[in-house]
C-alpha cells in the first residue's frame, strides 16, 4: 500500500516534470519555427530583415570556434542573421542538419563543411537545397570534383597545397627523410587523403609511408595509436599528425618519450587549443594553419552577395568563380627553427608560435 | 517464523557461504576451479603469441605495456559498474554517454563555473580539481538514482530506462558544453588521467574495493541472488529495489569517475566523448565471465578480460604488417570475444 502511494506521488512528479520540461521547450520551439536553430547551437544578434544564413560543421571540434568568430563578426558587418549548427562528426548527422535547414523557409543560404566529399547523402541534401531555391557553399571541406553543381562555391584551404608546406617543413627539419607515419581521424576524408598526399609530394622521395594510424575521431584511441605507432616503429622519423586533436595527441606521448622527441620530427596540422603548449615547449616542429576566421568571415559575405546577386562582390571572393583558398601559414616553437628559411618572399608564411598567439589574441581567439 | 527473522538466518547463511562457491567448495578448492583460470591461459597464450610472431619484441618495452596498463586503467573504471550491474540482472546502457556528461559538466567546473566563485581564484588549483570532482561524482549519484527511479518506480525494464538516458544525458552534455570542446589544459587536473602514477592507482583501488565489495560481503551475495533470481530473491526477503538501486548507484558513479580521467587523459571534457563505450565496458565483463541474464561473473574476471581485450587490441596493432592495422583491428576483437564467450559457456555447462 504504502509502495503504491509513494509510486503515484512519483509518477505525478515525473508528470509534473515532464510540463515543465516541455514548457520549457515551448519557449525555444517558438523561435525554431521562425529559423533558429537548437540551444546547441551559437546565434549573432539578428538585424530586422537580415539574410538568415546556417553554417553546418562536420565535427564539434575547437577549431570551428575560429570559423564561428569569424561568422559572427562576418554576420555584425555583414547585416546578416548567422547561426552554427555543429555537427557530431557523422555523415547521417551532417544529412540531418542540412533536411533541418530545408524545413526552415526563412533561411536563405547554408554554409557547409561536406564531411564526406562523394557520400551521396550528403550531396543529395545539398541539391534538396538548392531547388528549395536556398544558395549553398562549401567550406573548410569541399565537395568530390565530379559533385561540384552541389554548391555555388569553396571557400576553404586547398589541402594539397597545405599538405606540400608540411612536406616542405618536415624536409627542412630532416633533410635525410625519414619513415612517417601518419595519424587522422578517418583516411578516407578528402582532407586527409590530400594532406597525405601533399605530404609526401612536399617532402620529396627520402620520405617514405610506413601506416597511415585511424581512429575514427576517438582522442583517446588518438593518442593509443601514437604509442603502438611508436613501439611497432622504433626508427620512425616523422610523426604527421592530420587533424587537429591529433596534434595534442603526438605531442602528449612524445613529451613521455624522451629518446622519440631527440629523433623524430613531428609535422602536424590546425592549431588545437591544447597543442600550443605543445609547439611553445617544442614537442611539435611545425604545425600548418589553416585561416578558419577568414572561413566564416568570406562565407558571410559571399552567402549575402550570392543572395543579392552582387556579381562584383561574388568575383572579389571567388575569382575563378568556384574557389578561394584561404591560405596557410606555418607555426614553428621559435624563430631559429629551420623551416624559418622557407618563409616569405620565397614562399610559404612562417611564424613563430608568439607571433601566433598575438594574433589570436587579436580575433579574441584560442584556436586556429 | 516472522519476515524479519528469516531475513536474519538468510543473512547469516549469506555470511557463511560467502568465500565457497556455487559447488559449496572452500576457498582454496575455489579458487584452483575457477573460471577465471581460462581468461588468464588466453593472456598468456595472446602473449606468447605476440613474442613469437613479432621478433623485435617491441610489444613487451615498459613504454609499450605502461600503455596497457594505462588503457586497462582508464576502460575498467566503467567495466567494474558495468558488471555490477550484469551481475545484478540489469544493463547499464548509458555509460558513454555519463562519461560524455560528466567529462563536460568538470571541465566546466574548472573552466567556467569555479572560478567565479569569490575567493577561489581562476587558476585550477588542488582545491579547484577536488570540488570538481566531487561534484562530478555527486552528478554521476543522482544520475544513477534516476536510473533506480526509473526502474523501481516507473516500472521500466533497465534495457529501456538506460536507453533513454543513453540519449538523453548525451543531449544535456550537449547544451552544458554548447556543443563545444572544452579545453583543460592543467596538468593539476590532466594527471589524474594521463599519468599512470594516479590513473593506475585509482584504478586497483576501485578494482579491490569493489572485488571485496561483490565476492567477500553479505551486499554483494545478495547482487548475486538478485541476478540469478529476482522473484526467488524477493520472496526471499531482500530488499531488491534497494539492491538495484546500490548496483545502478555504482555504475553510474564509476562511469562519472571515468569521466574524469578520460577528461583529464584527452585535456577536455567533450560532448561527443565515449559512444560506444557503454560496449566496450560491457564487452569486458562479458569476456571476464559476466553472464548477461545475471547472478554469474566476477570483479577479477572483468578485469583480466579487459586485459585480454587490450593486449589484442595492442598486439594487432604491433604483430600486422603489410596492411594499416587499425582496419582489421575489430575483426580480430570479435573473434576473441566470440571465442571467449563461447569458452565461458562451455565451461559453465560442464560444471553445471
Amino acid at each position: 500500500m504504502k509502495q503504491t502511494v509513494v509510486r503515484r506521488a512519483f509518477w505525478c512528479l515525473g508528470a509534473a516534470l515532464s510540463l515543465l520540461i516541455v514548457a520549457g521547450c515551448g519557449g525555444d520551439a517558438k523561435d525554431a519555427g521562425t529559423s533558429s536553430p537548437s540551444t546547441s547551437n551559437s546565434a549573432s544578434p539578428k538585424p530586422a530583415g537580415a539574410p538568415k544564413l546556417v553554417f553546418v560543421t562536420n565535427s564539434n571540434a575547437d577549431w570551428w570556434n575560429a570559423v564561428e568568430k569569424g561568422m559572427e563578426d562576418g554576420g555584425k558587418e555583414f547585416g546578416c542573421d548567422v547561426v552554427m549548427k555543429r555537427n557530431d562528426g557523422e555523415t547521417q548527422g551532417q544529412v540531418d542538419k542540412l533536411k533541418e535547414c530545408l524545413a526552415l523557409s526563412d533561411v536563405q543560404g547554408v554554409a557547409v563543411s561536406v564531411i564526406e566529399a562523394d557520400a551521396p547523402g550528403v550531396l543529395d541534401a545539398m541539391r534538396a537545397l538548392q531547388k528549395a531555391g536556398k544558395l549553398v557553399i562549401a567550406i573548410d571541406s569541399d565537395v568530390a570534383t565530379s559533385a561540384t553543381d552541389a554548391r555555388s562555391g569553396y571557400i576553404g584551404t586547398n589541402n594539397v597545397k597545405a599538405g606540400e608546406a608540411a612536406g616542405r617543413a618536415g624536409a627542412a627539419l630532416r633533410p635525410d627523410g625519414g619513415k612517417t607515419v601518419v595519424f587522422v581521424g578517418t583516411r578516407s576524408a578528402a582532407n586527409a587523403r590530400e594532406r597525405e598526399d601533399g605530404f609526401f609530394k612536399g617532402a620529396g622521395e627520402k620520405f617514405t609511408r610506413v601506416e597511415t594510424w585511424e581512429d575514427g575521431g576517438n582522442h583517446t584511441k588518438a593518442a593509443d595509436n601514437v604509442v603502438s605507432a611508436i613501439t611497432k616503429t622504433p626508427a620512425l622519423g616523422v610523426l604527421l599528425g592530420l587533424w587537429s586533436y591529433n596534434a595534442p595527441a603526438i605531442a602528449g606521448q612524445v613529451r613521455k618519450s624522451p629518446d622519440v622527441r631527440k629523433k623524430a620530427t613531428v609535422v602536424t596540422f590546425d592549431l588545437d587549443e591544447a597543442a600550443v603548449p605543445d609547439i611553445q615547449d617544442g614537442m611539435i616542429d611545425a604545425s600548418v594553419c589553416q585561416n578558419p576566421y577568414e572561413m566564416g568571415y568570406q562565407g558571410v559575405k559571399l552567402l549575402k552577395a550570392l543572395i543579392q546577386k552582387d556579381e562584383k562582390t561574388v568575383k572579389e571572393i571567388l575569382p575563378d568563380g568556384k574557389t578561394r583558398d584561404t591560405g596557410v601559414r606555418v607555426i614553428v616553437p621559435k624563430a631559429d627553427s629551420p623551416v624559418m628559411k622557407l618563409n616569405k618572399p620565397k614562399g610559404d608564411d612562417v611564424i613563430t608560435i608568439e607571433e601566433m598567439k598575438k594574433w589570436l589574441s587579436s580575433k579574441g581567439l584560442k584556436s586556429s | 517464523m516472522s519476515d524479519s527473522a528469516d531475513v536474519g538466518v538468510q543473512k547469516k547463511d549469506a555470511k557463511k557461504t560467502l568465500n565457497r562457491d556455487e559447488a559449496g567448495r572452500g576457498p582454496i578448492a575455489a579458487a584452483l576451479r575457477a573460471p577465471e583460470w581460462g581468461l588468464i591461459a588466453a593472456i598468456i597464450a595472446s602473449l606468447a603469441f605476440i613474442y613469437k610472431v613479432d621478433s623485435s619484441h617491441n610489444f613487451f618495452t615498459a613504454y609499450s605495456l605502461e600503455n596497457v596498463l594505462h588503457n586497462v586503467a582508464l576502460y575498467g573504471v566503467l567495466s567494474l559498474g558495468a558488471a555490477t550491474v550484469i551481475i545484478a540482472g540489469g544493463i547499464d546502457l548509458s555509460v558513454g554517454a555519463v562519461v560524455a556528461l560528466s567529462s563536460v559538466f568538470c571541465s566546466k567546473l574548472l573552466i567556467e563555473w569555479l572560478p567565479k566563485i569569490p575567493g577561489l581564484g581562476s587558476e585550477i588549483t588542488i582545491a579547484h580539481v577536488a570540488i570538481a570532482v566531487f561534484a562530478t561524482l555527486l552528478l554521476g549519484l543522482v544520475v544513477g538514482l534516476l536510473h533506480s527511479l526509473m526502474i523501481n518506480i516507473f516500472r521500466l525494464p533497465p534495457f529501456i530506462a538506460t536507453l533513454a538516458t543513453m540519449a538523453g544525458l548525451r543531449s544535456v552534455a550537449i547544451i552544458i558544453a554548447n556543443n563545444r570542446t572544452i579545453t583543460v589544459a592543467s596538468n593539476t587536473f590532466r594527471y589524474l588521467g594521463s599519468e599512470n602514477r594516479y590513473t593506475v592507482p585509482i584504478f586497483a583501488v576501485l578494482a579491490v574495493v569493489m572485488s571485496i565489495m561483490i565476492g567477500a560481503t553479505v551486499l554483494g551475495r545478495h547482487l548475486y541472488a538478485l541476478g540469478g533470481n529476482e522473484t526467488a530473491a524477493r520472496l526471499s526477503g531482500l530488499r531488491v529495489m534497494r539492491l538495484k538501486t546500490v548496483a545502478y548507484c555504482i555504475s553510474a558513479v564509476l562511469a562519472a569517475a571515468g569521466g574524469i580521467l578520460f577528461a583529464g587523459n584527452n585535456g577536455k571534457g567533450d560532448a561527443q566523448m565515449g559512444k560506444s563505450y557503454e560496449l566496450y565496458a560491457i564487452t569486458a565483463a562479458v569476456v571476464g565471465g559476466c553472464s548477461l541474464s545475471g547472478g554469474v561473473g566476477s570483479i577479477r574476471g572483468t578485469v583480466l578480460g579487459l586485459i585480454l581485450i587490450q593486449i589484442v587490441i595492442k598486439g594487432t596493432g604491433i604483430v600486422v604488417h603489410g596492411i594499416d592495422s587499425s582496419t582489421i583491428e575489430g575483426l580480430v576483437l570479435g573473434t576473441v570475444i566470440v571465442l571467449a564467450v563461447a569458452f565461458n559457456q562451455r565451461f559453465r555447462v560442464r560444471r553445471a
